[in-house]
């Protein structure tokens, strides 16, 4: 795979489709931890199947740590309550309520998608419906690297949505009793980190 | 991060990248297509040229959403004129408490930006109280329940997982399909709470077969509804008239606050107050803000309306001042009756009772009637929450009979329309499958008046009787409840709400978790009720009926979803016919045939649905309010066939009752046995021997009226006919550290379902004991003290409603309820026998907000505020939950954290008539606590009694 991404800020025309491919994936599989709980399929894939590798170079809890049901309740009290739960929704930490501005900016970018998806319409500032579309960002700005438009939604879209999770990351973290949880809260940060600053935004 | 870091993520990134398992993601996990039927997605590019960028990059498009509230610096900013530009403005109907005004939702781009008051609605005028205000916190509050939860662990535990609503019906559904097919479909009970659906909870019960629903109007109004209903029968609420009143008589109601017509009241007793010069006297044993806004205030011992009541009715008797023509032609006593019956009800006697002064009594009696027939009385829960309540309020009406102002323009009126207006008709139902109910539930045999002429049930004895074995529940699904907090003897609750023998199965609705759904098996994220659909409406104040809607402001936050919605999803589910209930389309559909015959406005050319969307609420204003019903004529029409029983002058027809001859002329009478204003009910007395009462029934004409069940068989009891003043024994003679504890509500919150809302709990949040200094001089105690209260079961109840004892007698003979510790404020504003504790506090469950959780101090996080303006010092601090004292217990006065559930003090106390629960006549005993001791380490602090130290 290619490593021509540097550490630091990337020139526009330096940018690879393999390694916007590549963030994509990482989006489209963040987004799917953080939307749903684990279910034997996905667990399988990051214990034993093509994840599994990238998965354990990171520091990926395995399998003996698993338990889905054990999960799906970690997942329940940490991101969905009922009660004392981190809410993982922009509008909660930024304005204190859900149904602030960034549910009408995300509801704005979700019609720009070829193809509705109303289900994350429901609540669209969740950390995961943004990594979502992200990821969708990325991939089209894979597919056409020279696009500055798409450049401008990939910067401007990082900038509004993916740089306010750093204090509920932070709760979440000082909250998780999983192995894995804790892992993908941590890891979470750890790539947005590097994505602000290759995308020079502060977090 | 590492470059190694990086490298890892994106192999993970291209790995991930070719995962079929990730493409679903989008689709919302729709697993019915195949990957490779998913294609990419795209985006629009020219949608997002035409934007110019992000749409709501800021400074570029004025954003909606959260209130930007104005700091000191930006004044000049507020309020934003452009804040409501182009916001869409939706009707709605407000259910933060049962008064149901009707509101405006301002709406823009799917966000509700505020809400006011409808000035169409023809009750609220336009009105809005605090509580309805704070819509925005409910429907936007950030631990609202968004998705269906099931239990993991133990009931009560608290842990949940997150389930879809497909596995939550179909969970519900296997449980109560076996319940309906077990032949018991009884054994699936439905509790609500407060509930506007009505319509549509019968429709799923019917199709169901089960009669067992339980609901909390024991808790509430029962007997204020039992003397409406024995002096009327055809209405249990009665509507002072007071706008057009020149004497406004109060009674321990706290309309101003908190009354089920709260507002619309309110807003008419001023008027009259200040637009037609009425006088306003208020009895109570604390200084509400009615009783502090009155003309004259009187604080009587608790539980002694009745006596004052029928005092004054003696007065006015004496003085001649009352009205005979009424009393000889329109009720079924004479005077020289009620004189002789009241003889011995004297001033100076209700003074000795009561503590007012006899002359204060004489001097209001007289003014009262001198005012009529423009006076009315009005009561509530200051006078009905008591163990003679029902005595009480009985004996308040009958002022009003006394004076002749009974239906009359300003005086003591009422409407046979509770809800409303019966040109609409809800869509009708297939023929129901036979239905049964859990009887000693739903129709405790103990309490003669409680369902005799309207189900108002006996709720706070559901949990004691199961607890005792007398009933057993295979699924119980509560809706809109919070039993554990609004309940007496909350320990109760608990248990059997714990209890998987008692409570097999258990569905929680809420919007929020509260401490009901703390104890069940499934929650279903409920919608608000600025996400639903309901036509609404209270017994008008204008004494005729109306129409108001309920419609979705705006979608539903997450999953939650309306009982409109899921019910016929579930019903399906279950099968068996239910399904057959739910043939009506959509629930726009339901609604639009609900609404059909609502007329058209000629101004606008819209009708039905479309009129009430477009106006909110509809009031026939060609419909004379409901002055003087029963002196209209009869029509020649309703005569034909009609027989005139020639002793008593009551029209029958089909033996049924239609009128009665007054002066020789046809007229409607009241819907009563006797076709008058019953002073004396001598279907209380009967039906309370378990009697016949069927002629009687047949006379008044309602026909919903029923005999007591064979059920109640062997449960008689005595319930005297006429309205006298029961004295509770337990009140005699209480010790000096012994007070009578009343609760309250406050005028920003209702029970138990406000406390989780910001902008009210910043108002009040914590619930300290109200104490007169003068007790508190006796009891060496001073404001901020703190004391332990000790409350007892009533002996009243011992002996006439044995069945209710649970707990064992102590050393002293005495059964103690609970204890508890809690500051005391002291103030002149209660009586010196009592000490008030509001309700509504306490809250173990229902959010941070409402537990008072305190949070670390976070200077870049604040709520609702402008970052470059303002900074919400209440939300960075957390100021009304702040321990201020530093754990200096001499300082705890200030820091009272989220109060206290009073209910765990209260003993399950029906008013053995009717099952009204007596919420203010339980006896406590006080306890000084040490004012400052600590326990060395300066953290925590230990208190104890003066007497230990």
């Amino acid at each position: 795979m290619s490593e021509s991404l540097s550490e630091t800020g990337a020139d526009s025309n330096d940018l690879d489709s393999n390694d916007l491919a590549a963030r994509a994936g990482v989006y489209e599989l963040f987004s799917r931890l953080w939307l749903y709980e684990l279910d034997a399929e996905m667990l399988a894939e990051l214990a034993d199947g093509s994840l599994a590798s990238a998965w354990c170079e990171l520091g990926g809890p395995t399998s003996d740590d698993a338990d889905v049901e054990a999960l799906a309740t970690e997942y329940c009290r940490l991101f969905v309550g009922p009660r004392d739960q981190v809410a993982p929704f922009q509008s909660v930490w930024e304005t204190g309520q859900h149904g602030g501005q960034a549910v009408a900016s995300m509801r704005e970018c979700l019609e720009l998608l070829s193809e509705p998806v109303p289900k994350l319409d429901e609540i669209p500032d969740h950390l995961g419906v943004q990594l979502f579309l992200m990821g969708v960002f990325l991939r089209c700005l894979a597919a056409d690297p020279t696009s500055e438009d798409l450049q401008d939604i990939v910067e401007g879209f990082a900038a509004e949505h993916l740089t306010w999770p750093a204090k509920m990351l932070d709760a979440a973290a000082a909250r998780s009793e999983t192995p894995f949880y804790s892992f993908l809260i941590d890891t979470t940060r750890q790539f947005l980190d590097g994505e602000y600053r290759l995308l020079d935004v502060q977090s | 991060m590492t470059k190694n870091d990086r490298r890892s993520f994106l192999k993970l990134g291209l790995a991930a990248g070719t995962l079929p398992l990730l493409s679903g993601v989008a689709r919302a996990q729709d697993k019915t297509k195949a990957p490779q039927q998913l294609v990419p997605f795209g985006i629009d590019l020219e949608k997002w040229k035409r934007n110019k960028g992000l749409p709501y990059a800021e400074g570029k498009v004025a954003m909606p959403g959260v209130c930007k509230l104005p700091g000191p610096l930006a004044k000049r900013n507020w309020p934003d004129r452009n804040k409501y530009k182009g916001a869409k403005k939706v009707p709605g109907m407000c259910q933060l408490c049962s008064t149901v005004c009707g509101i405006v939702g301002y709406v823009k781009n799917g966000r509700l930006l505020k809400v006011e008051g409808n000035p169409n609605d023809p009750n609220s005028r336009g009105h809005l109280c605090a509580r309805g205000q704070a819509a925005l916190n409910h429907q936007y509050h950030p631990e609202r329940l968004l998705y269906p939860l099931k239990r993991v662990g133990q009931r009560g535990e608290g842990k949940w997982k997150r389930i879809s609503w497909d596995e939550a019906l179909d969970e519900i559904a296997t449980k109560l399909k076996a319940i309906r097919e077990s032949g018991h479909p009884e054994e699936f009970a439905f509790h609500q709470g407060r509930q506007r659906s009505k319509d549509a909870i019968a429709r799923f019960l019917t199709a169901f077969g089960t009669k067992t629903q339980l609901s909390h109007r024991s808790l509430c109004s029962g007997n204020r509804r039992a003397a409406n209903l024995a002096y009327l029968w055809e209405s249990d609420w009665d509507l002072n008239d007071v706008e057009n009143s020149k004497y406004i008589l109060n009674f321990g109601s706290n309309a101003f606050e908190a009354h089920q017509g709260h507002v619309p009241f309110a807003n008419r007793i001023q008027n009259g107050r200040f637009k037609n010069g009425a006088k306003l006297v208020t009895f109570d044993v604390r200084l509400s803000n009615t009783a502090g806004g009155s003309d004259e205030v009187f604080f009587p011992f608790p539980g002694t309306d009745g006596a004052i009541a029928l005092a004054m009715a003696h007065v006015i008797l004496r003085e001649g001042l009352h009205d005979a023509g009424f009393i000889s032609t329109w009720t079924n006593v004479t005077v020289e009756e009620i004189r002789e019956h009241l003889k011995e009800n004297t001033p100076e006697w209700a003074e000795a009772v009561s503590g007012v002064s006899a002359a204060d009594i004489s001097r209001i009696a007289i003014e009262f009637a001198k005012a009529a027939p423009a006076a009315t009385t009005m009561c509530n829960r200051g006078s009905s929450a008591h163990l003679n309540g029902f005595y009480n309020d009985r004996a308040i009406h009958l002022l009003n009979a006394v004076v002749g102002s009974v239906g009359k323009k300003g005086g003591w009126c009422w409407s046979p329309w509770g809800g409303l207006d019966p040109i609409v008709e809800t869509p009708g139902m297939p023929e129901a499958p036979k239905a049964a109910s859990i009887k000693d539930l739903e129709d405790p045999p103990e309490y003669a008046l409680a369902n005799v002429w309207r189900r108002m049930k006996v709720g706070e004895i559901v949990y004691l009787y199961l607890l005792q074995g007398r009933a057993k529940l295979q699924a119980y699904m509560t809706y809109n409840l919070d039993s554990p907090l609004t309940w007496p003897e909350e320990n109760i609750t608990q248990e059997v709400m714990t209890n998987e023998k008692l409570i097999n199965f258990h569905v929680c609705i809420n919007a929020f978790y509260n401490e009901t759904a703390h104890y069940a098996d499934i929650v279903l994220p409920w919608t608000t009720y600025l996400e639903r659909w309901d036509l609404d409406a209270r017994a008008s104040y204008n004494l005729r009926p109306y129409v108001g809607i309920r419609t979705p402001m705006v979608k539903p936050l997450g999953e939650a979803r309306d009982i409109r919605d899921f019910f016929p999803d579930l019903a399906k589910r279950i099968g068996g016919g239910m399904e057959t209930f739910y043939e009506y389309g959509s629930t726009e559909d339901y609604m639009r045939q609900w609404a059909k015959n609502v007329p058209e406005n000629p101004k606008t050319g819209k009708a039905g649905l479309d009129r009430l969307l477009d106006e909110g609420a509809w009031e026939d204003e060609t419909r004379e309010p409901f002055y003087e019903p029963y002196a209209k004529s009869l029509r020649e029409e309703d005569l034909v066939g009609a027989d005139v029983d020639s002793k008593t002058g009551i029209i029958t027809k089909d033996g049924v009752g239609i009128g009665l001859m007054v002066d020789g002329k046809p007229v409607r009478g009241f819907k009563t046995p006797s076709r008058l204003f019953e002073i004396r009910s001598t279907f209380v007395e009967q039906v309370g021997k378990n009697e016949d009462c069927s002629a009687m029934i047949a006379r008044s004409g309602m026909t919903k009226t029923k005999n007591r069940p064979a059920h109640h068989k062997g449960h008689d009891i005595e319930i005297n006919s006429l309205p006298i003043y029961y004295e509770l024994s337990e009140h005699q003679n209480l010790a000096d550290d012994e007070l009578i504890m009343t609760s309250f509500k406050w005028n920003v919150h209702n029970h138990g379902r406000t406390m989780n809302l910001k902008w009210l709990a910043e108002i009040v949040h914590s619930n300290p004991a109200w104490m007169n200094p003068q007790t508190a001089k006796k009891l060496g105690l001073k404001d901020g003290d703190w004391i332990e209260l000790t409350s007892y079961f009533s002996k009243d109840l011992e002996t006439r409603s044995p069945h209710l004892n649970h707990a064992a007698a102590g050393k002293d003979g005495r059964r103690v309820v609970s204890t508890m510790r809690v500051p005391i404020v002291t103030m002149e504003g209660i009586h010196p026998k009592a000490i008030a504790m509001s309700n509504s506090c306490g809250h173990s469950q229902y959010t941070s907000v409402a537990q008072g959780v305190r949070n670390a101090s976070d200077t870049d996080h604040m709520a609702g505020s402008d970052g470059e303006t303002y900074r919400d010092a209440d939300w960075e601090r957390n100021m009304w939950w702040e321990d201020s004292s530093g754990g200096d217990p001499a300082k705890w006065q200030q820091n009272t954290g989220n109060g206290w559930n009073q209910n765990k003090l209260m003993p399950i106390a029906p008013d053995p008539v009717t099952g009204q629960q007596a919420f203010h006549d339980t006896v406590v005993s006080v306890k000084p606590l040490a004012r400052q001791v600590a326990n060395g380490e300066g953290q925590e602090t230990l208190l104890e009694s003066v007497a230990d130290v």
